[in-house]
């Protein structure tokens, strides 16, 4: 049954792939794996042969579907426009319908939704208690101290962003806005999060954030609990729609394209879709916010000269298209040496909870990135996504890099922090 | 061909590792395809798939296979568009695209040794540093390997002043179908300038993979030119559009590029977004003709170009810096777009896309190529190389409507039989695979007998891609 309808969702956008094979070159898990069958082309095939009954669903053909990071590389280069993203999401769906989701990802993901509560409690005891097997990197990552080139974990950020902010508000402000701190943000990513309050404040904007607020809904469309992932989408626009703001800011790739899509997904019912769609006009990524709305054109200059690079997450330059702003804001710094890296735009291999699940594949994803970063010498690698700091983080680590990784909005604030001192 | 293994993955093993072979049907079903429409109706599974990464993976399969008589075909990036990677028979499908290093690259002898499975793009990303460039630009070289291209002497746009992937081969290492390694282009001899012997380098170019398996290429790449301009044309007529190329060529200048669109009603509404004036309702053709060189060179070739334009085309517009020249190249696509978007619900499928027709022949040919799809109640894109008589039809099909899938074979058949008519030829750089091999005996006559014999010299167990290039019925063993 589920199968007939997910078929009858995605059938057109199977069949309109010509298969001309241009998404094979972009695809970093197809770069490490090799076959056509972890090609975009192929996970297009295979799904559409799966939903329509030719090949039976078996654990080799979830697992090729699994993967996929999402990255959305291939839909970039697609002539034909192919949804890519919405093909494998409905293969998800029916597997973890027929075939569960395992218990691991189940217990994760349940803690960002069902267990918000009990995270709010964890995370400030964790991050206390994490000092004790862990040492905290530069950038913000958890070295474990007794085998350092083992995974640099995220650090917990203490007290939860939400739960320490609710509002702030500079005098005569001349903007409203809503932040969408994304679930990264709110626990591990607090200085992130801090960064873009504070820089936001310093031009003038008044900035609330929504309380109820919660996951943006990516990771369970991406393990195919597109229940869960409906309800909490649901509840997040609702919470937006009240916030009545001139524009919501969110800094988190990942987040972003989920909250810019959140209409793209008929399950959440036509009257969400609709205010999905209202409510999207008004998303913008803090860098796409600076410059394209509040048009500002002049940054202080960063404490002493710095060799900065770039990373594009594949969320934000593919699904959001945010890719000139943060260079402009980086450019626009004094002291700020920016030097492009090669191919600034292949994966860093984290997708999400794919680097969970596929470490090994994941890891020689970026090695890749790390090669391009290493090419280029810089003391920051800086980039709008928090989750591809953590891996790059993890991977200049691997190598013994002592290059620091930042979120661009961080060595922004970090400017004006050093200028108003 | 009847062959046999008791247990295929087991003998496979012995050759290869465990990760470099699949029987998995799953697997195997991603191999069924290429780009062809012939394809996606008429998917075929092979009985492996086998991932080699040296010349002693491709000479031990190759060997064994011999013993076997297991057909063993060939494949890149499967971005071919006539089946030529198909397992029509059965066997064994060689996937090489992940054996893609760059082994070499000697800037000043402007020479490269690459592995087949290298794309054309990487390569281009890795000659870049040292501001060379492999110039034949087939608009798949984003995704095509270098082995595929060799197979196909694969062309682009900017063939027409560069050339084919020929002009650029200096040699090749093949694994025969024997599993004798062969080097053309001398074994150690790999020189700019080389007429020693039979020139082999040819024989195997365009080959698709029937006579040999290539697994090294050298190649001789160029400077990137210092400067470029481009202008787009509008034309009412066909005709107008074909005086104008000719005195573009007759005023001295040697185009790089000279790409048309056969434009549907309306299409240059296409181009309105970027320059209003460039919106010629009743127009037939458009053209972009580009030029490079140096400063100098490209400023008068330019100068030559607006002039022509001026003269002859309805409408058009020109640049010589980078930003304006992708614009032009966008307003190109965006007009082939168009015109391939006009049949509501009907999908742009790959059919009869590559036929070539002498200069003098275009304008008939292109008109009746239209009406063929139009009698046959399909819709049809055409577009391609002018300045070469090169046209590739994309069929436009309501692919669900089993009667339009008839038509679209049908119109296919039919542009094919024209162009044979008009003394042109099948293909002009996409291969003739397995869907256009049956136009091979009246195309060639006594010289299919003649490739059948080459054929038979290197591949004498008849392993390599059968049903490629020369039908099945002319194997000497068929069984
Ligand atoms: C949208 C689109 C645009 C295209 N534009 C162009 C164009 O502008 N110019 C052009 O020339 N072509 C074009 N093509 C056709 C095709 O992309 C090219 O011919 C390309 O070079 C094929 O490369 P491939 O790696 O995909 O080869 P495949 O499709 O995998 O193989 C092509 C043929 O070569 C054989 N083969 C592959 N590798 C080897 C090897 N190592 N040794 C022996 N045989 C081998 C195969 O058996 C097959 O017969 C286009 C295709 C598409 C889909
Ligand atoms: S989303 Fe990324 S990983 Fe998935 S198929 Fe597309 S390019 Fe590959
Ligand atoms: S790029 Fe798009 S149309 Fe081409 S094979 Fe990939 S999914 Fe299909």
């Amino acid at each position: 049954m589920l199968r007939e309808e997910l078929y009858d969702q995605v059938k057109k956008l199977i069949d309109k792939c010509n298969r001309c094979g241009f998404c094979r070159s972009v695809c970093p898990s197809m770069a490490e794996l090799g076959w056509e069958s972890t090609s975009p082309r192929g996970r297009v095939f295979l799904v559409g042969e799966v939903l329509s009954g030719r090949i039976p669903l078996t654990t080799e053909v979830i697992s090729r579907i699994d993967q996929c990071l999402l990255c959305r590389n291939c839909m970039a280069v697609c002539p034909v426009g192919g949804k890519i993203d919405q093909v494998i999401i409905a293969f998800r769906h029916l597997a973890a319908q027929e075939k569960g989701v395992a218990t691991s990802k189940k217990l994760m993901l349940n803690m960002l939704s069902n267990h918000r509560t009990l995270c709010d409690v964890i995370a400030p005891v964790a991050a206390v208690l994490e000092h004790i097997p862990f040492k905290e990197t530069s950038g913000g990552g958890a070295v474990f101290r007794l085998n350092k080139k083992m995974r640099v974990l995220p650090m917990f950020g203490g007290k939860s962003l939400i739960n320490q902010v609710q509002q702030i508000k500079p005098d005569k402000p001349i903007k409203k806005v809503a932040f969408y701190v994304g679930c990264y943000i709110n626990y591990m990513g607090v200085n992130v999060g801090r960064a873009v309050l504070s820089v936001l404040a310093r031009n003038g904007v008044e900035v609330v954030i929504p309380q109820t607020q919660t996951c943006c809904g990516v990771p369970y469309f991406a393990s195919g609990m597109v229940d869960k992932a409906v309800t909490l989408v649901r509840q997040n626009i609702d919470v937006l729609e009240a916030a009545d703001v001139d524009a919501i800011i969110y800094a988190c790739g990942s987040c972003g394209t989920g909250l810019k899509e959140w209409g793209q997904h008929p399950e959440i019912g036509p009257e969400y879709v609709e205010k999905a769609k209202k409510l999207e006009e008004k998303i913008f990524e803090i860098g796409e916010f600076l410059i394209d709305q509040l048009e500002i054109s002049e940054l202080p200059p960063l404490p002493k000269p710095t060799r900065v690079t770039y990373h594009d997450s594949c969320h934000l330059a593919v699904g959001a298209g945010v890719t000139e702003q943060p260079r402009k804001l980086l450019n626009m710094m004094g002291n700020a040496e920016y030097i492009e890296m090669p191919e600034a735009n292949i994966c860093c291999g984290m997708g999400g909870l794919f680097s969970v699940t596929h470490y090994d594949i994941s890891r020689k994803i970026n090695s890749r990135k790390i090669e391009k970063i290493t090419s280029v010498n810089p003391q920051v690698v800086t980039s709008g996504c928090p989750g591809c700091n953590l891996h790059i983080m993890d991977g200049l680590n691997k190598v013994g890099s002592d290059i620091v990784t930042s979120h661009y909005i961080e060595l922004i604030n970090n400017a004006y922090d050093c200028t108003q001192d | 061909m009847n062959w046999e293994s008791k247990d295929l993955k087991q003998e496979l093993l012995s050759i290869l590792n465990p990760d470099q072979v699949f029987t998995d049907p799953m697997e195997l079903s991603c191999y069924s395809y290429d780009t062809s429409f012939y394809s996606a109706i008429n998917p075929h599974m092979p009985e492996a798939i086998v991932s080699p990464k040296s010349l002693k993976d491709v000479v031990e399969l190759i060997k064994w296979a011999g013993q076997k008589r297991c057909p063993i075909i060939p494949r890149g990036a499967a971005t071919g568009q006539a089946g030529g990677t198909l397992a029509i028979s059965g066997g064994i499908v060689l996937d090489l695209s992940s054996w893609n290093e760059i082994e070499a690259i000697e800037p000043h002898n402007k020479m490269v040794f690459c592995r087949p499975g290298i794309t054309y793009a990487k390569l281009n990303q890795a000659l870049e540093l040292h501001g060379l460039y492999l110039p034949p630009d087939p608009s798949s070289g984003d995704a095509c390997t270098i082995g595929g291209m060799a197979a196909n002497n694969s062309s682009g746009p900017r063939s027409l002043k560069h050339g084919p992937l020929n002009n650029y081969i200096m040699g090749l290492e093949v694994v025969l179908g024997t599993g004798e390694v062969l080097v053309t282009g001398g074994l150690n001899g790999k020189v700019l300038k080389n007429v020693s012997g039979i020139n082999l380098n040819s024989l195997f170019l365009g080959s698709e993979g029937i006579l040999g398996i290539i697994t090294g290429i050298w190649l001789t790449v160029a400077r990137k030119p210092r400067a470029k301009a481009a202008v787009v044309m509008i034309f009412d007529t066909a005709e107008t559009a074909q005086a104008a190329s000719q005195e573009i060529e007759r005023r001295g200048v040697v185009p790089a590029a000279m790409e048309f669109v056969y434009c549907a009603p309306e299409a240059t509404r296409a181009a309105a977004s970027f320059h209003e004036d460039l919106y010629v309702p009743k127009a037939e053709i458009e053209i972009i003709c580009e030029v490079d060189g140096n400063e100098d060179s490209v400023a008068w070739e330019y100068a030559r170009l607006q002039e022509v334009a001026k003269e002859y085309a309805q409408a058009w517009h020109g640049s010589s810096e980078s930003h304006g020249i992708h614009e032009l190249w966008e307003i190109n696509d965006n007009i082939e777009g168009f015109s391939a978007s006009i049949r509501d619900g009907a999908k742009r499928i790959a059919a009869s896309e590559d036929v070539c027709v002498k200069l003098e022949k275009l304008p008939n040919v292109l008109r009746e190529i239209q009406s063929i799809a139009k009698q046959n109640g399909i819709g049809i894109v055409n577009f391609g190389h002018w300045a070469k008589g090169h046209i590739h039809s994309g069929l436009l099909v309501k692919v669900e409507d089993e009667k339009e899938v008839e038509a679209a074979f049908r119109t296919a058949d039919e542009i094919h039989r024209l162009v044979l008519q008009e003394g042109g030829a099948t293909t002009a750089e996409h291969g003739v695979g397995f869907v256009r091999a049956p136009y091979m005996l009246e195309e060639h006559a006594n010289g299919l007998g003649w490739m059948v014999k080459i054929k038979e010299a290197l591949d004498p167990y008849q392993i390599l891609n059968p049903g490629k290039i020369l039908p099945l019925e002319t194997r000497k063993n068929s069984d």
